[in-house]
């Protein structure tokens, strides 16, 4: 879940001046003071093709997996859960919040009915993975050519 | 909002760099940043202090599955970094840091002597 920077910054930055009243304008027009990007639904995704199925990872860090529901009925694959913001407990003052917190609902199309029975997941430093494998009726079959 | 610990500029770099989403809050003992780091580990992820300014900085990478092929990429990995001003009331040395799944926690303990004190009044 990151940021996506402008990388390499130009000498003005050295404005240190210029560049947080230039935050200011930004976050004025905004109406945010965090830095967001237009997103994507929650988690994002990205997706890989392979020789069983498809393989997804779910970027979602701080997660515990026990709050995340997969199901996959067909060739419907959903998502659903909550990241668990942390509420400041009293005498606490919370200066920043980014990070994003609450309940999310994905769905996703796959081009196949998926093997429900064999889709495994796994959650490593903040990522979701999950294998899905093409039902036994869809696996593409080699047809032997009988010759006469 | 008090903005006691604030974003500085990132130092110019010749790769794109993420910025990580953050949370910071302040308690009586401690100012704490939490940090987004998907796929950061504890050897992929360093905290440093200079001269007041903490930094957190490191790198992700993206795990292909074997044999796979890249339909779909709604999230990148890669080179990763932001700043922090720190407030003057705080102990450098005892800054702790820690990761678990995907986050980063850094505890930045206050100094002693700007902790707040009830003071025994006497008649």
């Amino acid at each position: 879940m990151f940021e996506l920077s402008i990388g390499p910054r130009n000498p003005w930055t050295i404005f240190d001046e210029l560049e947080s009243i230039q935050a200011d304008m930004n976050r004025l027009l905004a109406g945010a003071e965090a830095p967001r990007r237009t997103r994507v639904a929650y988690p994002p995704l990205n997706v890989w093709s392979t020789a069983e199925g498809l393989v997804l990872d779910a970027e979602m860090p701080g997660v515990d997996p026990q709050d995340v529901e997969i199901s996959v009925v067909g060739d419907e694959l959903s998502l659903h859960g909550k990241v668990k913001g942390q509420e400041p407990a009293a005498g606490e003052t919370v200066l920043r919040r980014e990070r994003p917190a609450g309940e999310f609902q994905r769905t996703l199309q796959l081009p196949f009915r998926a093997n429900a029975g064999a889709v495994k997941a796994t959650f490593k430093n903040g990522i979701l993975r999950i294998a899905l494998p093409r039902s036994e009726e869809e696996k593409p079959r080699k047809i032997a050519i009988e010759a006469n | 909002m008090s903005d006691t610990i604030q974003k500085t500029n990132p130092t110019p770099e010749n790769e794109p760099v993420y910025v990580p989403r953050v949370d910071v809050r302040e308690t009586a003992e401690a100012f704490v940043v939490v940090a987004d780091l998907p796929g950061a580990d504890e050897k992929s992820v360093e905290a440093t202090v200079q001269k007041r300014v903490l930094t957190i900085e490191g790198w992700t990478q993206l795990e292909k599955p074997q044999g796979g092929e890249e339909l779909g990429r709604e999230f990148g990995a890669g080179r990763f970094r932001r700043d922090f001003a720190l407030p003057d009331a705080v102990d450098p040395e005892r800054i702790q840091a820690r990761v678990k799944s995907g986050v980063l926690t850094v505890t930045i303990p206050k100094k002693e002597e700007v902790k707040a004190r009830k003071i025994q009044v006497t008649g």
